[in-house]
């Protein structure tokens, strides 16, 4: 089995700190949604205008306000879910690396891709990049698995393609002045598409130096005939 | 003798033409036509012109009712008001429908066309208006009993007067910009009674209301199956096209097809992943 792509596995220990960590996560989401007064909400909201003024914490913070607790539940379910396999895969680390630096880029996508959206919250986008993070992981571990995540990774590119068409899911439960932003979802799956190239790169050039190097250092280690005719030389 | 017989016929003429004029006219009709309204000046037919109509969700919508010229018969305005509350409630749980404005029927104007409708979109903050037109007919009829009003007493008592008010009710959907028909839904109703010649007047009244009523109670369910269609429609048919309004909200969230797809990641993960590896394990 190729291994690349996967870190030591992660101890029992490590594993239930990380699903308590996610866990403490989601249940934070959720009672912000659930108790939260909206002026709280609306101070942590991706909003293009007040993220132009300066306020940049909502590039971060959009993603862990909901319109609604049912919302926040289904986007907490799915993080949760999608943690826990990342974390399995890439490592606690990696995992909240990622989440922090995936969470900025999908904000300023939005701004760039959709400048007529004005109010964004949200966690999908986050949860859409972990899902197709661990999707590429388990592709590049283990070769039986390959045509399932392929499959995984076509019926996520079909549900998005029909998102973006306006067929929506009623479990969706937004308010009716909110729609589903499917860009927000393909943000995430190509922030997890550009993780898992960077790292597949990085891996062949530490792989390919450090090749070049012992390489390198066996050429130039002289050999024992080699040392004995240099001290014959010498005498 | 010649005198007092010309006397009785004069008195007995006048006396019936003073009944007669008490009495309702035969057929009452109050009519607002959305083809009067919108093109009041067509000796042709409107020329249809293909374009494409850019809906925006969530749609804001304006209702109103056709204006009429003639004010003789017109239903009144609260009544009007009442009825739009109802059809704004049916429009209300469709997540694609935004904002739904009662339009008075004093800011139209009657034969304004499409200019008139255009000004009041703007207005109001509309990309669609629904506008109601409505025809009624209500026919009065005298039955046998009427002969007891001669008694006088019977005008107040005895139920003489028939009346039979036909109504129908229809709700066109325009998109404002591109001037298209998107989805119209009809309703009917009919309403009989009879009533003593002294609160005729009062109980055909209560009847035009009623017929009014009962006819927007029909319209509901077919208004509600032309939205739904509607909403498919759009999906499939190139003269529309959705796009995002300017300063639309966005919700990132995944729905129960993206919860079964999260859902599966572990049991892939659990199936080429680790009882491979607890297998080798075994095996060693």
């Amino acid at each position: 089995m190729h291994d690349a792509g996967f870190n030591r596995p992660p101890t029992d220990a490590v594993l239930r700190i990380s699903a308590a960590s996610i866990a403490a996560v989601c249940m934070v989401i959720i009672l912000v949604a659930a108790a939260a007064p909206e002026s709280l909400a609306s101070s942590l909201e991706y909003n293009r205008p007040a993220i132009l003024a300066g306020e940049l914490w909502r590039l971060w913070t959009g993603h862990l306000v909901h319109f609604s607790v049912q919302h926040a539940v289904m986007d907490g379910i799915a993080l949760f879910v999608a943690g826990r396999v990342t974390i399995r895969l890439l490592g606690i680390g990696r995992f909240w690396l990622h989440f922090f630096w995936i969470a900025p880029m999908i904000s300023v996508g939005l701004m760039w891709w959709s400048p007529t959206l004005m109010v964004y919250r949200g966690l999908s986008g986050i949860a859409v990049a972990l899902m197709m993070l661990a999707a590429i992981a388990l592709y590049r571990a283990s070769a039986p698995s390959r045509p399932w995540v392929a499959f995984f990774c076509v019926v996520m590119a079909l549900k998005t393609i029909a998102e973006a068409n306006g067929f929506t899911m009623r479990s969706a439960n937004l308010p009716a002045d909110v729609q589903v932003e499917w860009r927000a979802h393909v943000l995430g799956a190509l922030g997890a598409a550009m993780v898992m190239t960077w790292r597949h790169v990085c891996e062949h050039r530490l792989q390919s130096r450090w090749e070049h190097r012992w390489r390198h250092r066996s050429q130039q280690r002289p050999q024992r005939g080699d040392r004995d005719k240099l001290s014959i030389l010498a005498r | 003798m010649k005198f007092s017989a010309v006397l009785i016929a004069t008195l007995a003429t006048m006396l019936l033409g003073g009944c007669a004029s008490s009495f309702p006219s035969r057929e009452v009709k109050q009519s607002a036509s959305i083809v009067d309204y919108l093109y009041p000046r067509a000796e042709q037919a409107p020329k249809t012109e293909p374009g494409m109509a850019y809906l925006r969700p969530p749609v804001r919508v304006g209702l109103a009712f056709v204006p009429t010229a003639s004010r003789g018969h017109a239903l009144p305005e609260t009544e009007k008001i009442k009825l739009m509350e109802r059809v704004k409630a049916s429009f209300a749980p469709y997540s694609f429908i935004g904002n739904i404005e009662i339009i008075p029927t004093q800011y139209l104007q009657p034969g304004g066309g499409f200019a008139n409708m255009e000004q009041v979109a703007r207005m109001f903050n509309v990309d669609v208006v629904a506008m109601v037109s409505h025809d009624q007919v209500q026919f009065n009829d005298s039955n046998k009993l009427a002969v007891l009003y001669w008694t006088i007493v019977g005008a107040y008592v005895i139920h003489g007067d028939e009346y039979d008010v036909q109504t129908m009710v229809d709700v066109s959907v325009f998109d404002v910009a591109s001037h298209k028909l998107l989805f119209r839904a009809p309703g009917t109703s009919q309403v009989k009674g009879a009533a003593s010649l002294a609160n005729f007047s009062e109980r055909a009244r209560a009847a035009q209301v009623e017929g009014y009523n009962k006819a927007v109670e029909e319209l509901i369910p077919p208004l509600k199956a032309e939205l739904e269609k509607f909403r498919e429609r759009i999906k499939a048919d190139p003269g529309f096209r959705v796009e995002n309004r300017a300063g639309y909200k966005g919700g990132g969230s995944i729905d129960l097809l993206g919860l079964l797809l999260a859902l599966s990641l572990p049991l892939l993960l659990a199936a080429f992943h680790f009882a491979p590896r607890y297998a080798r394990r075994r095996i060693q």
